[in-house]
C-alpha cells in the first residue's frame, strides 16, 4: 500500500514539476483563456437597440417629430428620425443608419375616408435570423404607434372634414391600418445558412492556422532547421512551398465543405463562384500566414497548439459567430477586425446570402492581412534560418 | 554496402587549399567554453575524423564548419568561404548528416531521399537516378516504400547518410554517423565513407568511438573542448607515447643502463622486476640493437616486441597528459598510466 502510494506520488510530483518548470506554457494555458473571458466580460454591451427610421410624408398630416412615435423602450428600440420619402429612408437603411423602416402612406386619411384600409410598410434588410426575430417583434408595436397617430388625426378631423357622405366604414375605424412587412434581403434568414457560413469561415481559419503552425514547429522539432540552414534553399522558397501545399490542402477541404453546405444543407450561394473563391483563398492565405507567424514566435509545439486554440477561442467569441460584433464595445469591435475570420464571416454571409459584398472593403482588409502576415512570416523565417548561436 | 554506379566528380579540386579549416577558434555558450583555441585544417580529398568522448566539443566543431554556429573568436572557412555567408552554389557542394534523426517519419524511405535531392536542386530525371543510387548504396533500396518511422535505428542512420550523399557533395560533414550502430553496421558505414573519400570527396566525420580513428587519414582528437592532437593515426601513437615503444622483458637482475645509451633511444622506463619500456624514434630500426645489447650484457631475453596500444589507450593517455598539463606530443614519454603492468 505504502509502495503504491509512493509510486503514485512520484508521478504526481513529476507532473507538477514538469508543468511548473514551463512557466510560459502555464501562462498561455491559464492567462490566455482568462484574458479572453475578461475582455469578453468588459466589452460585452448587449444587444444594441433596433434603430427605426419613420417615413412620414409631408402630405400625410402626421407628426414629423420622431419623439411622437417613441415606444418608450430604451435599449430595445430607438427612433433615429423621420424621412419624408420612402426612397430616402431606404438609403438610410442601405447605409446602415437604420435597421428598420416604418412608412406611413402619403394620404392615409383620404384613403380611409374613401373606405380603403391603409397599409403601413415595414422594411428591413437582414439575413441574420436573430436580428430578423427581434425586428419582427418590434414591427407590430411600431405599426400600432403609426396607426394610433393616423386614428388620432381622423378623430381630430371628425366634424370638420368628415361629412355624412364620406363617413368611414366602422370596420375601418376598428382596424384602419395593416402592416406590410418586407425583408429586402434576397434570402430568407435561416439559422443554418447564416451560422453555416460563419462556421465554415471558422473551420477554414483553424485548419489553415493549425497546418501553418505545426509545419514550422515540426521542422524545428525534427532538427530540420540545421539542415535547411546548410541547404541551398531560401526562406522565400521554403515559405512558398509551405503556402502552396497548405492552400491546396485547405482549399480542397474547403471546397468539399462548400459543396456539403450548398448541396446537402441547402445554404444558398448567390454570389458568383469567383467571388466566393477569392474570399476563401484570401482567408486561407491569411490563416496559414497567421499559423506560420505563431509557429515562428514560439519555441515548442505545445506552445503553438495552445496559441492556436486561443486563436480559435477568440474567433468564436469575437469573430461574429456566437455573438454579433455589434454587441461589443467599439474598441473590441475594431480589434476583432484583425481576425481573418471576422472579415471572412461578414463577407461570406454577404456573398452566400445576398450575392454581393455590402462591405467590399473587407476584401481589402483580408488581402492586407494575408499579405502582411506573409511578409512577417517571411522575415521571421529568414531570421530563423540566419539565426546562429 | 554495395556499390552503385557513380559518375566521377566533375568539380575541380584545388590541391593546396583545404576544404575546411579553423584557426584559433574559441566557442563559448553563455559563458561556458565549448571549444578553446582549436586549429586544424581538412585537406581536400581527405577523410578526417573528429574524435572524442561525448560532450568533448565535436559537434560544436563541425557546426562551425556548416555555419550553424559562429565562433566566439577565431576564423572558420568552409570551401574557402565564411560559413555564415556561404553562397548558394557553395551550399550545393556540401552534404550534412546531423547527429540527431532529422528525417520526416511520415515519408517513405525514397520520399525522404527525393526531398533532400530536391532541396539541393537536383532536377527530376537526375533526382530519380540519384535517389535509387543512394538507396542502393546504403542497402535500403529494398525498403524504399517503407515508412521512415518504421525503419530500425540502424536503417534510419543509413537513410540519413543516403540523404547527405544524394546530391554528390564535394564536402561531406557527418556528425556521429555510427552512433548506436552495431559493429557490423559501423564497419559498413566506414567502408562507405572510405569509398566516398576514394571518389575524391572530402569527408569530415565525428565519432565517439576512438577506435574508428584507424579508418581516418587525419584525426582531430578533442576532449574538454581542447584539441589534444591532430595528425595521421600513426602519429597519434607517437604523440601519446613520446615516440615508439619497444617492450623488453628479461629474466634476471639488470638495471638496463646500456639500453639508455643506444642511438635512437629517447627514454627508458623501468618496470621492475625485469621489464623495460624503451621509447625510441623508430622501433623497426632500434629493436635489433636492443636485442643485441641485452644479449651482450648476458641477461636472458624473455621477449622483445613493439608495443602498439589501442586508440582507446592512446586517447586516454593523451587526455591524461593534457589534464596533467604536460605537452602533448612532447618528449615526456608515455603517460604514466600506460606503464602500468
Amino acid at each position: 500500500m505504502l509502495k503504491a502510494a509512493t509510486r503514485a506520488f512520484a508521478v504526481v510530483g513529476k507532473e507538477l514539476l514538469v508543468v511548473l518548470r514551463r512557466p510560459s506554457a502555464l501562462a498561455t494555458l491559464v492567462v490566455g483563456p482568462v484574458v479572453i473571458l475578461a475582455v469578453f466580460g468588459l466589452s460585452y454591451t448587449g444587444q444594441p437597440p433596433i434603430r427605426a427610421m419613420l417615413v412620414v410624408p409631408a402630405a400625410s398630416g402626421l407628426p414629423t417629430d420622431a419623439r411622437a412615435y417613441d415606444l418608450n423602450q430604451p435599449g430595445v428600440l430607438q427612433i433615429v428620425g423621420t424621412q419624408s420619402t420612402l426612397a430616402s429612408a431606404r438609403q438610410a437603411l442601405a447605409a446602415g443608419d437604420a435597421d428598420i423602416i416604418v412608412a406611413a402612406p402619403d394620404n392615409a386619411v383620404q384613403q380611409l375616408l374613401h373606405g380603403k384600409q391603409v397599409a403601413i410598410q415595414i422594411e428591413y434588410d437582414t439575413v441574420n435570423p436573430y436580428q430578423h426575430a427581434v425586428i419582427s417583434r418590434l414591427a407590430e408595436p411600431l405599426a400600432a404607434r403609426v396607426n394610433e397617430k393616423i386614428v388620432g388625426q381622423i378623430v381630430a378631423m371628425a366634424g370638420s372634414q368628415v361629412s355624412s357622405s364620406n363617413k368611414p366604414d366602422p370596420n375601418l375605424i376598428a382596424a384602419p391600418t395593416r402592416a406590410e412587412t418586407r425583408d429586402l434581403a434576397p434570402t430568407e434568414p435561416k439559422l443554418i445558412a447564416f451560422y453555416g457560413v460563419a462556421v465554415l469561415a471558422l473551420i477554414v481559419q483553424h485548419l489553415g492556422l493549425t497546418l501553418g503552425a505545426l509545419s514550422m514547429n515540426g521542422d524545428r522539432r525534427l532538427g530540420m532547421l540545421a539542415l535547411l540552414r546548410v541547404a541551398p534553399i531560401s526562406a522565400l522558397e521554403l515559405i512558398t512551398g509551405k503556402y502552396v501545399a497548405f492552400v491546396i490542402l485547405t482549399g480542397a477541404i474547403t471546397g468539399a465543405l462548400v459543396m456539403l453546405m450548398t448541396r446537402a444543407m441547402g445554404v444558398p450561394m448567390l454570389a458568383p463562384v469567383g467571388s466566393v473563391t477569392a474570399l476563401l483563398l484570401l482567408l486561407i492565405l491569411a490563416s496559414v500566414g497567421l499559423g506560420l507567424v505563431l509557429s515562428l514566435v514560439t519555441s515548442s509545439e505545445s506552445q503553438v497548439i495552445q496559441l492556436a486554440l486561443l486563436a480559435l477561442l477568440a474567433s468564436v467569441f469575437f469573430g461574429g459567430l456566437a455573438i454579433d460584433l455589434s454587441q461589443f464595445a467599439p474598441p473590441l469591435q475594431a480589434a476583432a477586425q484583425f481576425l481573418p475570420v471576422t472579415e471572412a464571416t461578414r463577407l461570406g454571409q454577404d456573398l452566400f446570402l445576398r450575392g454581393v459584398a455590402t462591405e467590399p472593403w473587407r476584401f481589402g482588409a483580408l488581402a492586407a492581412m494575408a499579405a502582411g502576415l506573409t511578409i512577417v512570416a517571411l522575415v521571421l523565417l529568414r531570421q530563423e534560418l540566419m539565426r546562429r548561436r | 554496402m554495395t556499390h552503385a554506379a557513380h559518375p566521377p566528380m566533375t568539380r575541380p579540386v584545388a590541391a593546396d587549399a583545404p576544404a575546411a579549416r579553423m584557426e584559433r577558434v574559441t566557442k563559448d555558450f553563455n559563458g561556458v567554453r565549448a571549444l578553446e583555441d582549436v586549429t586544424f585544417a581538412v585537406p581536400r580529398g581527405a577523410l578526417v575524423g573528429v574524435i572524442g568522448p561525448s560532450g568533448a566539443g565535436k559537434t560544436t566543431a563541425i557546426s562551425l564548419f556548416t555555419g550553424n554556429l559562429v565562433p566566439t573568436r577565431g576564423v572558420v572557412r568552409t570551401l574557402g568561404e565564411e560559413p555564415l555567408r556561404l553562397r548558394r552554389r557553395t551550399r550545393e557542394r556540401i552534404g550534412l548528416m546531423p547527429q540527431r534523426f532529422t528525417l520526416y517519419p511520415e515519408l517513405t524511405t525514397s520520399e525522404n531521399v527525393d526531398f533532400f535531392a530536391s532541396l539541393f536542386g537536383l532536377l527530376a530525371w537526375r533526382r530519380r537516378r540519384r535517389t535509387r543510387e543512394a538507396l542502393q548504396l546504403v542497402e535500403l533500396w529494398g525498403v524504399r516504400n517503407r515508412m521512415t518511422a518504421k525503419l530500425s535505428g540502424g536503417m534510419q542512420r543509413r537513410l540519413q547518410l543516403a540523404c547527405a550523399l544524394v546530391h554528390e557533395p564535394e564536402l561531406l560533414i557527418l556528425d556521429e554517423p555510427t552512433a548506436g550502430l552495431d559493429p557490423l553496421l559501423r564497419q559498413g558505414v566506414w567502408r562507405e565513407l572510405i569509398q566516398q573519400r576514394e571518389r575524391g570527396r572530402t569527408v569530415v566525420v565525428t565519432t565517439q568511438y576512438v577506435v574508428d580513428a584507424e579508418h581516418c587519414d587525419l584525426v582531430a582528437l578533442i576532449a574538454d573542448g581542447r584539441l589534444l592532437a591532430f595528425g595521421p593515426p600513426r602519429d597519434l601513437r607517437r604523440m601519446a607515447l613520446g615516440g615508439e615503444v619497444v617492450q623488453v622483458e628479461v629474466d634476471g637482475a639488470w638495471h638496463g643502463d646500456e639500453l639508455e645509451a643506444l642511438a635512437g633511444v629517447r627514454h627508458l622506463h623501468r618496470i621492475p622486476p625485469g621489464r623495460f619500456w624503451v621509447v625510441v624514434d623508430n622501433a623497426g630500426e632500434v629493436t635489433p640493437a636492443v636485442v643485441e645489447t641485452v644479449r651482450r650484457v648476458g641477461v636472458e631475453v624473455v621477449s622483445v616486441r613493439e608495443y602498439r596500444p589501442s586508440f582507446d589507450e592512446i586517447f586516454a593517455a593523451l587526455v591524461h597528459r593534457d589534464r596533467e598539463g604536460q605537452e602533448v606530443g612532447g618528449a615526456a614519454g608515455p603517460a604514466a598510466f600506460l606503464l602500468r603492468p
